[in-house]
């Protein structure tokens, strides 16, 4: 294995895990909110159906994904049929897979934060003249932000580290799906390539510690939390 | 009048029913908790809905329940300081105190006049973790005040703020008094608190309205409740002279020729509070006595509360006095009598 090979298995690696926490956020935060301020039939339903990958094994996750994505799947039957889309077993299939079971941690990562900001300040926020749409975004969203963002960096390291589901879902493609928990297990089927295999383990525990310290950091910094300390501490 | 409503909210121990109109100056809110006070405020800005009624705020309607309006709470106009003052904790005072200003399409209350007024340019880039109680509390009132709203309520501006601040508090609140011509609502649950800012109160008592008006006019039908909240008698002073180191002799308001002794200097502005029961009744005028305040006046009634006597009496200085139905009986007082009222310069409060 040589240096382009591993830039380019990080590359996707990190193209998948990226794609795929910027496509949840979005998502995760309008399904928090509906789960937090919504009054609807069926919401311990919804709640349920969202943690179901958490608690699957991500090889059943791939095969639920396959059933309805793939050419002969449901949905993805139809849009080979119309469209000519074919999804399973591309780099598409990867990040979907890497979405499915990254969006119930940072769906339940923003919930933990959204319960937490405290509904008096929405209601003094609306006394100020401000209508719903922009409390929740001078408000609300300010104040779950380092919720927001360590959903995101636990959802970024799963989705570095998924493999079953990615393995069944969109294959070990090189190039394509086979990111590095893929390549990985490629190389040890090979005998004499451990080395490589180490090389690449090493660089996604660096990925993944990186990410974790970036989030804490971060979530200082964040200016709310910020305590002067030039007093005496009583 | 500026604002009017009249409504009815049930709620779990009974249900609440008020009405009242209201112009421009302040109006105490008074009820002893759970009188449904805070019940009240959110329904005028709109947090609750009542079952039945309607609130009219400048001939605009906020809420009819037979014609099915309901105006949302961030159209209202209204400007709320919550009891627990709820600044927004990512956002500097600055910050919070323009909240509200993105919203108004023409601003009748600038940053500055809020700042001089509430004197908060020195906390302007701090957040409001870093600042005291009082101060926060000053804050939401300049962000409340920065909306240029129609309607001014505050919510126990006092409680959560201990006794020397409380008092710090309170030049703030008559600032704000003398220069708004909105209706200002202030709840609070301590008698003596309201009357240092406004005489006229709204009695709140198990939801009902039980009386609104001048304070001392309540006093004939609400004695009972009245007495029992430790009304004071107040005078607002308008001048100050020092006549000696440490005495001071000061003009009221109440009163064009009374000339109050007072141990200490009163602000500007300021209230003397007397409570009734400091206030002693003489039928001649007594020389050689320690008691530095005597005045001359004459019982226009006397109000039996349980064992006790309220004598209002009117004359050099309006006030009431508290005396015991054995005393009046010594004495032989009877409403028109004619009376001088003692009391010591240390009795009054600043």
């Amino acid at each position: 294995m040589n240096g382009a090979d591993i830039f380019d298995t990080l590359g996707l690696s990190l193209k998948v895990g990226l794609l795929a926490t910027l496509l949840n956020l979005p998502v995760a935060l309008g399904v928090v909110y509906l789960l937090v301020n919504g009054r609807f039939r069926g919401k311990d339903l919804l709640e349920g159906f969202i943690s179901l990958p958490l608690v699957m094994p991500p090889v059943t996750t791939g095969y639920v994904l396959l059933f309805i994505l793939g050419k002969r799947g449901l949905v993805g039957s139809v849009l080979f049929s119309l469209f000519g889309i074919r999804i399973a077993f591309t780099t598409a299939a990867a990040v979907i897979a890497s979405m499915t079971v990254s969006f119930p941690l940072i769906v339940r990562s923003i919930r933990l934060s959204m319960d937490m900001v405290d509904v008096r300040l929405e209601r003094a926020a609306m006394t100020l003249g401000a209508d719903r749409i922009s409390v929740f975004f001078r408000v609300t969203l300010p104040l779950i932000l380092p919720g927001i963002l360590n959903g995101a960096v636990l959802g970024f390291a799963r989705s570095m580290g998924e493999f079953g589901a990615t393995m069944t879902f969109a294959g070990n493609i090189k190039g394509e799906t086979r990111t590095i928990p893929l390549s990985v297990y490629s190389l040890l089927q090979i005998p004499g390539r451990e080395n490589d295999a180490a090389l690449l383990v090493v660089i996604s525990l660096v990925v993944s510690f990186g990410a974790m310290f970036f989030s804490s950091r971060l979530s200082r910094k964040s200016h709310y939390r910020k305590e002067r300390n030039d007093g005496p501490a009583i | 009048m500026a604002l009017q409503f009249d409504l009815t909210l049930p709620r779990r121990d009974f249900t609440l029913r008020a009405e009242g109109e209201f112009g421009r100056g302040i109006t105490g809110i008074f009820g002893h908790s759970g009188a449904g006070k805070t019940s009240l405020f959110h329904m005028l800005c709109g947090l609750e809905l009542p079952e039945r009624g309607f609130i009219r705020l400048n001939g605009r309607i906020l809420t009819d329940r037979e014609r099915k309006i309901q105006v949302p709470v961030h159209k209202r106009r209204i400007g709320v300081v919550f009891q627990d003052k709820r600044l927004f904790p990512h956002m500097t005072v600055r910050e919070n105190l323009l909240f509200g200003t993105k919203y108004l399409k023409e601003r009748r209350v600038s940053l500055d006049d809020a700042v001089d007024l509430l004197e908060l340019a020195p906390l302007l880039d701090s957040y409001p973790r870093e600042i005291s109680g009082g101060e926060e509390q000053r804050t939401a009132i300049g962000r409340a005040l920065l909306t240029s709203p129609e309607l001014l309520l505050l919510d126990e501006p006092f409680s959560g703020v201990d006794n020397s601040r409380r008092i710090a508090l309170l030049p703030y609140l008559k600032r704000l008094r003398d220069g708004l011509d909105i209706p200002m609502l202030v709840i609070s649950h301590d008698l003596p608190d309201i009357q240092k800012l406004t005489s006229t109160v709204y009695l709140m008592e198990k939801g009902r309205c039980i009386g609104h008006g001048d304070v001392f006019d309540l006093f004939d039908s609400r004695g009972e409740t009245l007495s029992r909240s430790g009304i004071v008698n107040t005078f607002r002073v308008t001048e100050t002279e020092e006549t000696a180191p440490g005495h001071y002799l000061c003009a009221v308001a109440e009163s064009p020729t009374a000339r109050l002794r007072v141990p200490f200097p009163p602000e500007r502005n300021g209230s003397l509070t007397l409570p009734p029961r400091e206030v002693a009744l003489a039928r001649t005028r007594i020389e050689n006595i320690s008691i530095q305040n005597q005045f001359a006046g004459r019982i226009r009634k006397i109000i039996p509360l349980g064992n006790r006597l309220f004598c209002r009496i009117e004359g050099e200085l309006p006030l009431t006095a508290e005396i015991t139905p054995e005393a009046a009986e010594d004495l032989d007082l009877k409403e028109g009598s004619r009376v001088y009222c003692l009391f010591k310069a240390h009795a009054l409060n600043g």
